[in-house]
């Protein structure tokens, strides 16, 4: 028979006693960590979450700056309205559906390796025509995405799937977020004077005002007023002469620095800097009272050098010193010259009479009107001291377009240029962006009226009126600039989308929540 | 044969003595009571950390639900808070309206649900087009009227819970040539649709129509001022109280947004 043992019976409850208290333990502690897993999961998603915001601006931003690019190589891409696939070089026109792809790095939780961040962006132009001329819309959609984590796990809190929409159903658990955004072309000839350095106004006789060539209610013929043989004002049109047009101004002066010195002169428009200081010991923008709009201090636009023409047909010449013609080609095919190289650099200097002439092509020994496109490459200085009693140094042709390129000083003074366009469109000048440390100076001075647009990035730009028609109709970019006389800037606003693209802009920035399929960035109307 | 148990004399034969007895319960009750307050305190630490836990998770889904909107957004509307010294809740914001009902007599965006507010499964897109005198872009509708959502934050109340609360409605039109920026009060809209982005328990007596005592929402510019019309960034300050016995204990996030598209020019 075999007896109970009471040293046996406490062993066995003890046991049960240590299974169970160890069990809650367990429960408990399992509890613990899979509370504190959840939690710590829901931020490890929502920081991937944010990582793929970054991931998708990232692809934003390298559409962008490929577009820059393409500036920079004169190919912007021609195909649309399909996504357009990029490699480098630049192509022009191949059209795909593939997207690219931009590798990030990433470091933290979850998978590393270039692979567990990127973004897949697509590039679509779009052509949108206003004013006539057809202006490259670009939409960049960008998906960003970045892998989760640890294991499959959901928030307890069914707001957070809500929101971020995570990816847990495949084996690469990802967060995505996607970007839709809208870049818009600007032109060098959108505002009547744009530097990146101090703007210097030095005379409260100087003006800046705007009006349109294209509207002949806001023009004379296209021009802002109307002279007499003799220069007397016979009709006024433009706002400084009679402002009630009842348009918003237009006439905005804007500088990349802090710096701008307004002189008391008449601006009617906007006086734009970056950080700029209007009171206190600090004032950095000076002498305002004159200015028509509002004093903005957030500005910043970068101004884009311009590369030396690389033309393959152009006729080659020395540098100039007596009298010449440059006849016109097609706008198709422009006639070409180029004065010197850059191994041997020419200049064109032009005095006592002597002129340049911008001319019509010629057809069968006539003058054929279509050809009206000339373009000139000065690898020097291209200066002209009046000197001429009828007509300026250098003379273009009614009914002629001329662009000319400019890689060293230019100084048009005296009667130095005579536009018989009478219309700012007419005449582009580029200044070569020089090389670091180099300076550059373009000088427009004298009694005439100028018309053209003047880009040069990289030059000082000197703006000097003389007599009392010291008249710029145009647009004027610089590295800085400096107006004095009775300098008058009269912006034409039928210009703002001639010229070249000096950048691109964003115009409109949206994230898309809904998960299924992308735009299709189109524009609709 | 009879078998008896065997008993150890030594052991079995005596008793343990009153002193002892006293002695071994008292041991006992300090070891129990040791163990009780240990098991409350590990309760409350459980219970507190859970609390920040969670209130952290909702202060976060709440300041990337705002942000995401804040830089969707076209034009703001803050309230001034009663010191005059920030910006708060309620807000609405101005927000393109980027999708169209298909099959056209379904909304747009989600009604109810826990997806309330969203774009809905089918909606089609709207495409933008570009406004020619200032070649910005723009969101139209067939009619060619600017077409926006307003969407709205708010403090809320659920149970003892204070909330915030996300709504939006639509579709609202402008000209093309007018700025739609929507503020307070709004025109009634034809859909509305609301959802909690976040939820903050009331550990106090204090009542919930105070929102400062549970949770407040702030907003500034960089410079901690009011904000303007030129700010580009809005700082967000969100502060909740999710320890039960020390309220005046803050659990504060921060976040500083980029107006992305209310600052394009």
């Amino acid at each position: 028979m075999k007896i109970p043992s009471a040293s046996q019976s406490r062993a066995a409850s003890a046991l049960v006693a240590v299974i169970i208290t160890v069990t809650i333990l367990a429960l408990l502690a399992s509890s613990l960590v899979v509370n504190v897993n959840n939690r710590r999961m829901t931020l490890s998603q929502a920081s991937a979450w944010q990582e793929a915001l970054a991931a998708a601006e990232a692809g934003v931003h390298q559409g962008i700056a490929q577009l820059e690019q393409g500036l920079a190589q004169n190919s912007l891409p021609l195909a649309g309205p399909s996504p357009i696939a990029w490699s480098s070089p630049f192509p022009s026109g191949t059209t795909t559906s593939t997207s690219t792809r931009v590798y990030l790095s990433h470091a933290g939780e979850g998978p590393s390796g270039a692979s567990n961040s990127y973004a897949d962006y697509t590039l679509t132009l779009n052509e949108n025509t206003t004013q006539t001329i057809p202006r490259p819309y670009y939409c960049i959609v960008s998906v960003g995405t970045v892998g989760l984590p640890g294991g499959k796990s959901l928030s307890m809190d069914s707001a957070d799937a809500v929101l971020r929409k995570l990816n847990l159903q495949t084996a690469t658990r990802t967060a995505t977020r996607t970007i839709e955004a809208w870049v818009r072309p600007v032109y060098t000839t959108q505002s009547p004077l744009k530097t990146d350095q101090a703007i210097n106004l030095n005379n409260h006789n100087i003006f800046v005002d705007s009006f349109n060539s294209a509207d002949p209610n806001r023009s004379v013929n296209g021009a802002p007023d109307a002279r007499d043989s003799n220069g007397h004002l016979l009709t006024n049109i433009g706002q400084f002469d009679a402002p009630n047009f009842n348009v918003p101004l237009a006439a905005n002066i804007a500088t990349n620095s802090p710096f701008a010195a307004i002189g008391n002169a008449s601006v009617y428009g906007d006086v734009l800097t970056n950080g700029g200081a209007t009171d206190g010991s600090g004032t950095t923008v000076t002498n305002i009272s004159n200015v028509k709009g509002q004093i903005i201090n957030d500005y910043y636009e970068p101004i884009d050098p311009i590369y030396a023409p690389q033309w393959s047909n152009a006729t080659l010449s020395n540098s100039i010193n007596n009298s010449k013609t440059f006849t016109g080609g097609t706008s198709t095919n422009p006639a070409r010259y180029q004065v010197g190289t850059v191994a041997s650099i020419g200049d064109i200097r032009l005095s006592g009479g002597k002129q340049v002439k911008f001319d019509f092509g010629t057809t069968g020994g006539s003058p054929d009107p279509s050809k009206d496109y000339v373009e000139l490459y000065v690898t020097g200085n291209f200066t002209t001291r009046g000197g001429g009693n009828t007509d300026g140094s250098v003379v273009i042709v009614n009914g002629v377009n001329v662009k000319i390129y400019v890689a060293g000083d230019l100084n048009f003074s005296g009667n130095g240029l005579i536009n018989y366009n009478n219309k700012a469109s007419s005449l582009e000048i580029y200044g070569i962006s020089p090389p670091d440390g180099t300076t550059q100076s373009f000088t427009l001075a004298g009694n005439s009226d100028f018309y053209g647009t003047v880009y040069a990035p990289g030059a000082d730009l000197k703006l000097a009126g003389g007599g009392s028609s010291g008249e710029f109709v145009g647009s004027f970019t610089g590295k800085s600039a400096f107006l004095n006389g009775t300098t008058q800037i009269r912006y034409d606003e039928a210009l703002a989308g001639s010229g070249r693209i000096s950048s691109f802009k964003i115009a409109a920035w949206f994230e898309d929540v809904k998960k299924t399929g992308t735009f299709t960035g189109q524009l609709q109307f | 044969m009879i078998a008896h148990p065997v008993y150890n004399k030594q052991t079995g034969g005596g008793g343990m003595t009153l002193p002892e007895i006293m002695i071994a319960l008292a041991i006992l009750g300090i070891v129990l009571s040791v163990c009780y307050g240990s098991s409350v305190a590990l309760q409350r630490g459980f219970a507190a950390t859970t609390s920040w836990a969670d209130a952290r998770t909702n202060q976060l889904r709440v300041l990337d639900s705002l942000a995401a909107d804040l830089r969707n957004a076209t034009a703001k509307s803050f309230t001034i808070s009663a010191d005059g010294l920030t910006n708060t809740l309620p807000l609405t914001l101005t927000i393109p309206m980027r999708y169209q009902p298909n099959p056209s007599p379904s909304p747009a965006y989600e009604t109810t649900g826990p997806l309330a507010g969203d774009p809905a499964r089918f909606a089609l897109r709207v495409e933008p087009g570009v406004y020619p005198t200032t070649g910005g872009m723009q969101y139209r509708d067939s009619s060619g009227q600017q077409v926006a959502i307003a969407v709205t934050y708010r403090y809320g109340a659920s149970g003892t819970k204070r909330t915030i609360v996300r709504r939006i409605d639509w579709p609202y039109t402008a000209a093309p040539t007018s700025t739609l920026a929507l503020s307070p009060p709004l025109l009634a809209a034809a859909n509305t649709a609301s959802r909690e982005v976040g939820s903050f328990t009331n550990y106090s007596s204090a009542s919930l129509s105070n929102p400062d005592n549970i949770l407040k929402v702030t907003f500034t510019n960089k410079d901690m001022q009011l904000i303007s019309s030129s700010d580009t960034a809005v700082v967000v300050r969100m502060e909740a109280s999710p320890d039960s016995l020390h309220p005046e204990k803050k659990s504060v996030l921060n976040d500083t947004v980029f107006l992305r598209e209310a600052t394009f020019k």
